[in-house]
């Protein structure tokens, strides 16, 4: 495994602080636009592991993101049939048909379907890790076209939206030493665990990484509720999710060869082992 | 039907004289039947005997005197042929059965009183006069402009006008009207291809549109234009689409180009910019480079190749009558209106002086290269070529697709 040491740190920090002007610029129209709750007119890419992601992280704020286009990593059905008959369906496929069925209602009521673009790239469920050589390279193509990039942080809460963070690092990093552009990365919550316990609607406390806090507002939390409700098949996961303020940041440049600081690692440090080494391999030097 | 098909996949093949024997055949075996007589006529018109494809025409039409189809086709061949008083006489000759026929019978009289008044040679007279212009600039010149434009940080922009816009160009309230139903059956016609539905064609914000169109020809710094050869080919083939749309464009283009307006050039430009690597070098100049296609792949693609600095790339909905060609591509409903007004925006939101913007996106990329121009940007309407480098052959033009890899840049040559 290949641990980036200090020199290989800073070329990163470097190609990605090479993030132009416009990056920069965008970072900041973001933040400030979400946290007004104005409408956005940049081209904004939101990268997700699984249909429902995006509910539970921005599904307060989607309908102010007025050229929003979604990559959607995973089809939400793991290999297991085992996941598929849990939730009541005959196979696999019959459940990944029904997860996107649920999202397209989701967006339905988030973005009424003002949606520029949406991409299923179609890697099952936390098989991320598998097929993160392939997911880069379309991210380049998919996050080339766009302004600003909002995906989950690294915070060992999921492995598949661990792989999903990396991937977004790593596409930017390549394209910032294609020296063109480079969307401005930036992050909404998912969950992680902290002192044995369960978080949920916010970030691993970063103080280099300032946020903006945007509390819902009523139809904003009408609109969430009605989009988990959408969710059909994870009624029971997303039952840990409240209404709480959304979350945004500017993405902080993550060391993955090392655990997520200040966190646990929810799935387990062997696996995060075997995640480490999928990044090492799928990190281009 | 069988045998009519068969000589169909002949002809379409090459083999003429194959085809030529099924439907000789066909024609000594059935001679009452219409369809030999009017295969044979197409396959002789296309082969440039006119005479005998009058004649085998006349025959198709007597086999059966209320066949629409073997109207139209009659009616083109003679009008094509320049025998408009003998193409009058057929139409006048036929007794439509339905509205749809009435309708379908209205538009080729109009198309023949638009040959009468519009006839080739005055067409290819604005044809003659736009090439021989001291503003009309070759595949070189086109390249050096479009260079020093980058250089000079000054705004610059390259638009074409093909069959699409010289629909949108042509108007039905010309001549009283005179040409209503023709002129709005083209716009019908490439607005299906555009958006996969011909509902816009009255609708004021689109008509708006077509005013913001027209004022970006005479603000372009190049505008490319139908040429002599496709005015003989359209004319040739009494196309009642491609005749009005090319030489109401010649109409347009050709008083401001006297006045001393923009300048002008082929509108097979992008081609010919290809061709001679042109596009890759000026791609590769240094310059920030800015795309506008359909295909989301080709920005990175571009990106990938040496010395191409990608500043920005916008999507937008593919032309609906290629979807089968083009593929998904995870865009969301139509360019208009659907995308327009996005990427309106996002070229409204910064300076792009300096930046080489390519746009391939059709009637709307024109405005989009005016926008850019507009804000100190040097747009080049490069049209189909995007669909080729991205390997997708949407135009009859574009099958051998081997000639539109994107590759190095050679100086002065060829783009593979």
């Amino acid at each position: 495994m290949t641990h980036p040491d200090g020199h290989a740190m800073a070329t990163l920090r470097k190609s990605l602080s090479a993030d132009s002007l416009s990056a920069t610029t965008s970072h900041e129209t973001v933040l400030h636009g979400l946290g007004m709750r104005r409408p956005l007119d940049l081209a904004v890419a939101v990268v997700t592991a699984h249909p429902d992601d995006e509910t539970i992280g921005l599904g307060g704020v989607m309908a102010h993101l007025r050229n929003l286009t979604l990559l959607q990593l995973t089809d939400g059905a793991p290999l297991d049939p085992a996941a598929a008959a849990g939730a009541g369906f005959p196979n696999r496929q019959a459940y990944a048909a029904a997860r996107r069925g649920e999202i397209v209602d989701a967006l339905a009521v988030l973005v009424e379907g003002r949606l520029s673009r949406q991409v299923f790239y179609e890697v099952p469920d936390g098989r991320l890790a598998d097929h993160l050589a392939g997911v880069v390279e379309r991210l380049v193509e998919d996050l080339i076209c766009v302004d600003a990039v909002l995906t989950h942080p690294y915070e060992g809460g999921h492995f598949d939206h661990d792989a999903a963070a990396f991937a977004v690092q790593e596409a930017c990093t390549r394209l910032a030493r294609l020296g063109g552009h480079v969307p401005a990365r930036l992050e909404f919550t998912s969950y992680h665990r902290v002192g044995g316990r369960l978080r949920t609607g916010r970030f691993l406390d970063d103080p280099c990484a300032p946020e903006v806090v945007v509390p819902l507002t009523p139809e904003a939390a009408r609109r969430k509720e009605a989009a988990f409700a959408c969710h059909r098949s994870q009624t029971g996961n997303l039952g840990l999710f409240g209404f709480g303020p959304e979350r945004f940041r500017a993405a902080p440049i993550y060391d993955f060869s090392r655990p997520p600081p200040g966190s646990e690692v929810m799935y387990g440090v062997e696996v995060w082992r075997g995640l480490s080494r999928a990044f090492a391999a799928a990190t281009q030097s | 039907m069988a045998a009519v098909r068969l000589a169909e996949a002949l002809r379409n093949s090459g083999d003429i004289l194959g085809a030529g024997a099924v439907l000789a055949e066909l024609c000594r075996l059935f001679p009452h039947l219409p369809y030999g007589w009017r295969e044979r006529a197409v396959l002789r018109w296309r082969a440039g005997d006119a005479a005998g494809a009058a004649g085998d025409f006349a025959r198709a039409r007597a086999a059966d005197p209320g066949d629409l189809l073997t109207l139209v086709q009659a009616v083109r061949q003679l009008a094509g042929a320049g025998r408009l008083d003998a193409a009058e006489s057929c139409l006048a000759d036929f007794a439509p059965r339905d509205p749809a026929q009435v309708r379908r019978v209205a538009r080729l009289e109009q198309f023949l009183a638009y040959l009468r008044l519009h006839p080739e040679a005055e067409a290819m007279r604005l044809a003659m006069a736009v090439r021989a212009s001291p503003r009309h600039l070759d595949t070189a010149a086109v390249e050096a402009r479009i260079a020093a434009a980058l250089a000079e940080r000054r705004p610059f922009s390259l638009i074409r006008l093909g069959d699409g816009e010289g629909a949108w160009i042509s108007d039905p309230d010309e001549a009283d009207g005179r040409f209503r139903q023709l002129y709005r059956r083209n716009r019908k016609r490439i607005l299906r291809t555009w958006f996969g539905t011909d509902a816009l064609v009255d609708r004021p914000d689109f008509l708006a549109l077509r005013e913001r169109f027209l004022a970006t020809i005479p603000a372009a710094s190049v505008v490319g234009v139908t040429y002599p050869e496709r005015v003989r080919h359209e004319y040739g083939l009494a196309s009642p689409d491609g005749v009005p749309s090319c030489t109401n464009v010649l109409r347009h283009v050709a008083p401001l180009v006297g006045e001393g307006g923009p300048s002008v050039c082929t509108h097979d430009i992008h081609l010919d910019l290809h061709h001679a690597g042109a596009l890759r070098r000026l791609m590769a100049a240094g310059h920030p480079v800015g795309l506008i296609s359909c295909h989301p792949p080709l920005a990175a693609a571009l990106a990938r190749l040496p010395g191409i600095r990608v500043a920005a790339a916008v999507l937008v909905p593919e032309e609906k009558g290629f979807t089968a060609v083009i593929g998904t591509t995870g865009l969301a409903g139509t360019h208009y209106p659907d995308a327009f007004g996005r990427v309106t925006a996002r070229l409204r939101g910064r300076d792009w002086s300096g930046t080489l913007w390519l746009v391939a996106a059709g009637y709307l990329g024109k405005l989009y290269c005016h926008e850019i121009a507009a804000r100190g940007g040097v747009a080049v309407d490069i049209g189909s070529i995007a669909d080729a480098w991205s390997g997708k052959a949407t135009r009859p033009g574009l099958a051998d697709l081997s000639r539109y890899r994107l590759g190095a840049p050679r100086p002065g040559g060829d783009a593979r």
